[in-house]
Parts: C-alpha cells; structure tokens; sequence
C-alpha cells in the first residue's frame, strides 16, 4: 500500500503549503503587494525557533508565543515604511505590482544576506518529536503530523476570520474592490497594513512548523515564495479556499514525485503543475472563464 | 507635411556624424586588449556581457513594462549547452545550439505565459532559472553521473571580449531599428495599453512573444560566449539569480527610455559591485539588496529628480526649525510622489543637453 | 439593402446576469443604426462582443457573409469591425499620431511602408480636424480632441463596419453639432455605423433605424421617430408608474 501512503504524505505537506499560500494570498490579495521576501519571514522563524529549541530548550509551538507576534510587528512595520510610499505614488494596481516586486526584490537579498551573515549559510536541523506515529495502520513521523494539525488550525482560524468577522468581510472587500471598500468607509491602508502583517505572521507559524521537520538553511526562503506564488495563482488571488485546494494538490504532486522520481525536483513539480493549470484553465482552479 | 530640404539635410549630416562617432567608438574598444592588462580586459568582458543583457532585458521589459526575472535563465541556458556540447561539437555550432535552446525555451515560456495576465508573467520568470537549474542537477546526476563539466577551448578572454563587442553592437542595432519600425510602435502602444493595441489590429499575444524570443537569444548568446571564460561549470554556478536581479538594477539605474542609457547603469554598478566583493565578500548581498532598494525608492525619476529637489533645498529661504517630524515628513512626501517610467542618468544627461544645445530641442 | 454585418441569437451571461439575451440585429453599408436604451441594458456588452473585446456564449456573428464569431480582436479589426471606447482610451504617454501610426502600419490590410505610415496618419488626423494637435501627449488633449483622435485611430484601419460607443456624449452643443455631421459623414463614404447614444437628438437626425434595448433583449425595432413613441420603449425608459 505504498501509494495510499505517499498521498498521505503529500496531504501532510500540502496541509503546510496551504498555510504558506494563505498568508502569502493575505499580503498579495487583501494587501495588493506582491512580497517576494515572504520566504525570509518563514526562514526567520524557523531559525528563531531552532536556536530557541537548542540553547533555551524551548519547545517550538510555545517558540512560536514569541516569533509569531514579532513577525506580525515586523511585517506590519514594513508595510508602514516601505510600502506605503509605493502604495501612495503608484497610479493603477498594475503599477503598483511591479514595484512592489522590485522593491521586495531587493529586500530579500538584504534579509537573506543579513540571515547568512548571522547564521551561516550551513544547514540546520533540530531532532523535535521526530517519532514515528501509527495512524490507521499507516506510519508517520509525529513533527509532520503536527505540523499538519497545527497548519489546518492556523489556516482554519485565517478562514474563519476572513468569513465570519466584520473584520474579515473588510478585508475581503478589499481584495474585490479597493476603491468600493473606500467609499462604504473602510480605512483601506489600515486594513491592507493589517492584512500584510497578519501574512507576516501566518509566514512566522509555516516557518517554526517547517524547522520541525526540514533541514533549513539562509536560502529557503525564495522557494516557499515560489512555491506560495505558484499555489497563489492557482487557488485564486483573494481566494483563500483555492489555496487550501491548490496546496494540497502541490503537496500529493510533490510527494509523487520525490517517491516515484527524484525527491530533488519539487520546484519543477510545482512550476509543471502551474503550466498545467495554465493550460487547462487559465484563470486559475476556481476561475470563471 | 513634407519636411523641407534643408531639415532633410541637417537630418542626414547628424545621423551620419552619429554613426560615425559610433564606428570610431567600437574601433577604440576593439583595441581594448591589445592596450589593458589582464584585469582590466576581463573588468570590460564583465562591462560587455552586462551591457548586452542589460539592452536585451530593456528591449523587453522596457516596451511591454512587464518586469522580467528570467534573465539568469537564458543566461544559464546559454553557458551551460555550451558546457556540455563543446566536447561533440564545433565551439561555433555549440553557440549555434545554444541560442537554438534559448529560443526554445523562450518560445514556450512565452507561448504559455504572455497570453494571460502580466502576473503570470513574472512570477513564472521568477522561478524559471531555479527550475532548470533543478531539473539540470537531477539530469546530471540521475542520468549522466556528471556534476559539472569542464570547458577547454582555445578561446580566450580577448576572443570573448571581441565576441561580446559584436554582439553589443548588434543588440544595439537592433534596439535602434526597432524604434523605427512597425513593431517597435507595436510594443509601445501595448505597454501602454493592450486593449487599444488589441483594436489596432496587433496581435499582442504574437508580439510579445516574438521580442521575448529576440530578447532571450540575445541573453543566451551571451552565456554561451562567457562558458569559456570559466573552466570548470556546473549548474549552480551557470543558473545564479543574481544575475537577473543585477540586470535589473542595471536597467533601473541607468533608464529606460533611451537606448544607450544602459550604459551608465552597468558601469558603476559593475565597479560597485567589484569594490563591494573584495571589500565587504560577507556584506555582498546586503549591500546590493540596499542598493537596488535605494534606486527603486529614491530615483523613480532618475538622478536628475534627485539634482532638481537639492536645487530647489538650497534656493529656499531659511524657514524656523521644524524639529524632527519636519524632515521626516519631507521624505516622507517625496517618496510617495508618483511614479513615471525611470530616467535614469540618461534623464540628466539630456536635461543638461537641451540646456547647452536648445536647438535640439526642436527637432519634433 | 443587403446586410453588411448579421448579428444572430447572440448571448451573454456574467455569471447569473444574462448581459445580451438571444439578440439579433443586421446593418447595412452606410446605414446609422441607434443602440439605445436605459442604462445596464447590455448595449455596451453587445458592442464588446461584436468588436471580439469579449467571446459571446452562444449565436453567431457574420460580417460580410463571413463567420468571425470566434475570431480574436485584432483579426476583426482586419475584417474591418472598428470601435471607439465609451471612455475615450489611447496610449497616455504616447504622441496622438502614434496610435494613429499604429493602426495605419497594422490595421489597415495592405504592407504600408513605414515611412509613409506618419504621412497617411497625419491625414486621418487632418481627416478630424486635429492635425495640429498630431505631436501632444494624449492626456493633454481636450475631450473632444481626444475623441477626435481616437475616431481616426479607428477610420484609420478603413473600417467598414464601425462601432461608436457614446461618441456624441458630452459634448457642448456646437461640439455636438461637429460631431454629427462627422458621422453623417462616415455614414455617407459607405461605412456601417452602429451608434450607442443617450444624446436623443442625435439619434432623431442621425439614425436610419434604431433597436431599443431593455436588461438584454430587443424591445422594439424601427424607424427613430416612431419607436420612441412606442409605448413599452417609454416604459423602459421611465419606469412603469410614469409611463
């Protein structure tokens, strides 16, 4: 029963991607930047967590008491500072996209040459709840189960907010309609800065689970960016329940791959399966033609 | 509207004195390697193959306005078919092939991409050099049993010198043809607006892709040029994103909106970008991250922007102090002014032009 | 008169809201057929769909006996289906003779050389009684000018069917007057001329026939004077209660 198993695998990590893409999908849909430094954010809290876990034996998830909310300050921050002057002097959202992309573009090389400077470029790995775990007859490793569990609440309670809140219906406004959402009196920035922190700390939470159970190093984080712009599309901007739907999928792909072919090819995966999608439906999963 | 004999005239004499300076200038730097030592020769094979990109970038993304990252992946492309075809064949028909694969990949790439939103674009363009560069380590592993390849051609740093001197004046042709030509106007109308391009009769999913593929030949002959620069290669080295990210601050820097300005992007940041390696090796990507930022905040206009507002500082009678918020608020305002397509030094150079030659100024 | 372009059964849904319901209509070389109706009614859609800016869901589309109902935009504008925008739209940064020049060098059929394509275009623009303006930006035209040279981006691509979506709308009353004797004009070289309008003065002097549409459908069909007369259009138009 190897496939059954491996499927199982790839729902596990694709529960994962579907946080990364969620928050990726808050900052790119709701906030309208396209932040290709989101990557650095989850790197950031993955070594947070692995020299809390190292040096102060701290167990990661309450690590994540502390990263999480920092991140949330940061990324709210870097909204203020940096962003904001982008959002005010661009003049359509197009516009807006490019440089938003060529200013995070460059920010990306300063965190990750900054995390380099700091950590080394060496890998690193932490051994946390690394024990197998039966499920219905099936053996996972205990970390990757967690990090599912604890990924499907995070992203759960991200969909809850967005759904059920008057919060959230703002910030769902925001995505279809900016100039609407300002004329029934929504504070746009304020809302976008909160939406682009809330990715910041949904980034921080993928993070801290991913040092569980992956070996990291300074330069991960551009291939969970990739990997979250790629879902992204493919579930729908703004569309957080497209994204959930996608991870998976890129999670079962990616884990058919790394069994049947080469564990060495998941960005190819992920890139092969975005053509795919862009073949066959080309305004994404859930898109009306 | 017949412009009249003696315009016509004038028109001539300044183009032919144009393309004159032009041939003197490639026949001064042809001469480069008989007169520079070795470290100079290959700080100018480093100024020839990022002016070539650096052209080749703009003739794409400075017309569509669609920002490409693909840059290291034609590069890569390029460097890497020649490493592993030089030993079957002729250095000359292993470019030949190289310039092949890059159009290919282009044209699927393109085909794939272009048509949809100018999102899909770019986000593929992000990943693609990390994807081959995936797929070429897995393929030289799995099915080679090679990791890297060694390139051992008699084909030195003079020849590649001259080499990318031709191309650079090839690429700057056809930059200056396209801007009197059918499709050069093509581009322009439909970086400004598809729809309208769309009701004149252009195809715009066909143009795209068509200056995407010269574009990407154009990249990918310059990696092919540079593999024997280096002897030893490997995937991680042929496939490095910095190269896109360089490209683009490059293009930033110097502007967009004339031909040559690349000119005045690559050569400081080339020296910059030197000086930073040898003097700072760890603070590297730091400082050329904060560098790139610092373009994209503070010279959306170009230097010239930046010459114009110390200008006006200094011609402001003095005013009570403010405190602290004052300045901050002034930096503030000026970043969030609006955006136009970037200058770049090439804006203060014609700024400073029109004001010594008014005549110029007449020409339209 | 034979048909020039055949619209037929022609329908459009965005999502639940049927934009152009099983609509058919047919224009004839140098008739001015009115497109009018309340605001909503589909009238700008149905213009859409038959300059191919969007693809109809069902019906056919036949300009000059032939089927272009799945060509793209820009093979239509070479089968001669031309249109203005209803926001008046052209490149910003670029000289108005630029798009001009555009649509000379790839609307207009035959391989003009690119030298006289300036020249042709400088004549459209004379054409328009905007040469003068030929080298401003397009965004520092007045209104009027910018539709003046968006009409000769179009003519340009020797339209025979043209699309003119509120081309008469807010313009001054002698502006008005210009730009129906502009479309009197057009109409009387032998071009097509569909015409989306609220100016009801223009559509009375200028439209051989007029369709009145209502939340997509046809309403009523005919000559301008008696169909706005007829009851059900006055009903569309002002609602039920002050009918």
């Amino acid at each position: 029963m190897p496939l059954i198993e491996v499927i199982l695998g790839g729902v596990i990590l694709g529960g994962l991607y579907a946080l990364v893409a969620i928050g990726f999908n808050l900052q790119f849909g709701m906030a309208r930047i396209v932040n290709l430094a989101y990557g650095e954010f989850l790197m950031g809290a993955a070594f947070a967590a692995f020299f809390m876990y190292t040096l102060f034996s701290i167990n990661p998830i309450v690590g994540m008491l502390l990263s999480v909310p920092v991140s949330f300050a940061a990324n709210w921050l870097i909204y203020r500072v940096l962003m904001l002057p982008l959002v005010r002097r661009a003049r359509t959202r197009d516009d807006l996209e490019g440089q938003t992309i060529l200013a995070t573009f460059g920010l990306l090389f300063v965190l990750r040459g900054a995390a380099t400077l700091a950590f080394t470029a060496d890998n690193r790995y932490y051994n946390y709840l690394g024990v197998p775990l039966n499920i219905f007859g099936f053996t996972f490793a205990a970390n990757r189960v967690l990090a599912c569990v604890l990924a499907c609440i995070f992203g759960g309670a991200s969909l809850m907010v967005l759904n059920r809140t008057r919060f959230g219906t703002a910030l769902r406004a925001l995505n279809i309609d900016p100039i609407g959402a300002e004329l029934v009196g929504i504070d746009v920035r304020g809302m976008a800065g909160l939406a682009f922190a809330g990715g910041g700390a949904l980034a921080a939470a993928a993070g801290t689970l991913v040092s569980t159970f992956l070996t990291f190093n300074p330069a991960i984080g551009i291939e969970f960016t990739m990997k979250a712009l790629v879902v992204v599309i493919m579930g729908g901007i703004g569309n957080m329940a497209g994204c959930l739907t996608a991870g998976l999928l890129l999670g079962i792909a990616e884990s058919l791959c790394s069994y049947y072919v080469d564990s060495g090819l998941t960005l190819a995966v992920a890139y092969a399966l975005f053509l795919i999608v862009l073949v066959v439906r080309p305004r994404g999963l859930f898109g009306t033609p | 509207m017949a412009a009249s004999a003696e315009d016509r005239r004038r028109r001539r004499t300044r183009t032919a004195a144009a393309i004159g300076a032009l041939v003197a200038l490639v026949a001064v730097l042809a001469t480069v390697p008989l007169l520079t030592s070795d470290y100079q020769l290959s700080f100018m094979v480093n100024v020839m193959s990022y002016l070539v990109l650096t052209i080749a970038w703009a003739l794409f993304s400075g017309t569509t306005r669609l920002v490409s990252l693909a840059t290291s992946a034609f590069f890569g492309i390029g460097m890497y078919t020649v490493a592993m075809s030089i030993k079957i064949l002729p250095l000359y028909a292993s470019f030949a092939l190289a310039i092949v694969v890059g159009a290919a990949v282009a044209l699927v790439v393109g085909v794939l991409t272009l048509r949809l939103s100018g999102m899909f674009f770019v986000i593929f363009s992000f990943g693609l050099s990390e994807m081959i560069r995936e797929l070429m380590v897995w393929w030289e592993i799995n099915q080679t049993h090679t990791m890297g390849r060694y390139v051992y051609v008699p084909f030195d740093t003079t020849m590649i010198y001259e080499h990318l001197l031709g191309l650079a004046v090839v690429v700057f042709l056809v930059g200056w043809l396209l801007r009197r030509s059918r499709l050069g106007i093509a581009l322009l109308v439909i970086g400004e607006d598809e729809t309208v391009a769309r009701q004149v009769g252009i195809n715009v999913p066909f143009t795209k892709v068509a200056i995407f593929i010269v574009s990407a030949m154009f990249m990918t002959l310059t990696g092919a040029l540079m593999a024997p620069r280096f002897s030893f290669i490997n995937p991680n080295f042929a496939f490095n994103p910095l190269v896109s990210f360089v490209v683009v601050i490059m293009a930033l820097l110097g502007g967009l909106q004339k031909l040559w300005a690349p000119v005045l992007g690559v050569i400081p940041l080339i020296i910059l970008s030197e000086r930073l390696q040898t003097q700072f090796p760890f603070w590297y990507s730091v400082l050329l991250g904060l560098v790139f930022m610092v373009i994209v905040y503070f010279l959306p206009r170009g230097v010239t922007g930046l010459l114009e507002d110390i200008w006006k500082a200094l011609g402001r009678p003095l005013a009570l102090p403010r405190g602290f918020t004052g300045p901050l608020l002034d930096a503030w305002a000026w970043l969030s002014r609006p955006i136009f397509l970037p200058r770049g030094l090439a804006g203060i150079i014609e700024e400073r032009w029109l004001k010594i030659m008014p005549r110029a100024n007449e020409k339209r | 008169m034979a048909a020039l372009l055949e619209v037929e059964n022609l329908r459009k849904a965005f999502g639940g809201l049927v934009a152009v319901n099983d609509l058919s209509l047919a224009v004839a070389a140098g008739e001015v057929l009115g497109l009018i109706g309340p605001n909503g009614s589909g009238k700008t859609t149905l213009l859409n769909l038959i300059a191919g800016t969007i693809r109809p869901d069902a019906g056919k589309i036949r300009m000059a006996g032939e089927d272009v109902t799945r060509l793209a935009n820009h093979l239509r504008v070479r089968r001669r289906i031309n249109r203005t925008f209803q926001l008046v739209r052209a490149p910003p940064n670029m000289p108005a003779i630029g798009t001009v020049m555009a649509a000379v060098l790839y609307g207009a059929g035959e391989r003009v050389r690119f030298k006289d394509a300036g020249y042709e275009a400088a004549g459209w623009l004379g054409e328009m009684n905007v040469l003068t303006k030929a080298d401003r930006r397009f965004d520092q035209l007045t209104y009027i000018e910018q539709k003046r040279v968006e009409l000769a981006r179009a003519l340009a691509t020797r339209p025979r069917v043209l699309l003119l979506d509120e081309w008469l709308s807010g313009l001054s009353p002698s502006e008005l007057e210009g730009g129906m004797s502009v479309v009197w004009s057009l109409a009387a070289q032998g071009i097509a001329v569909i015409l989306v309008e609220h100016v009801m003065t223009a559509v009375r002097a200028l439209c051989h026939r007029v369709i009145v549409m209502n939340a997509g459908a046809k309403v009523a069909e005919g000559r301008p004077d008696a169909v706005l007369r007829d009851p059900e259009v006055i009903r569309a138009y002002l609602g039920d209660e002050d009918a």
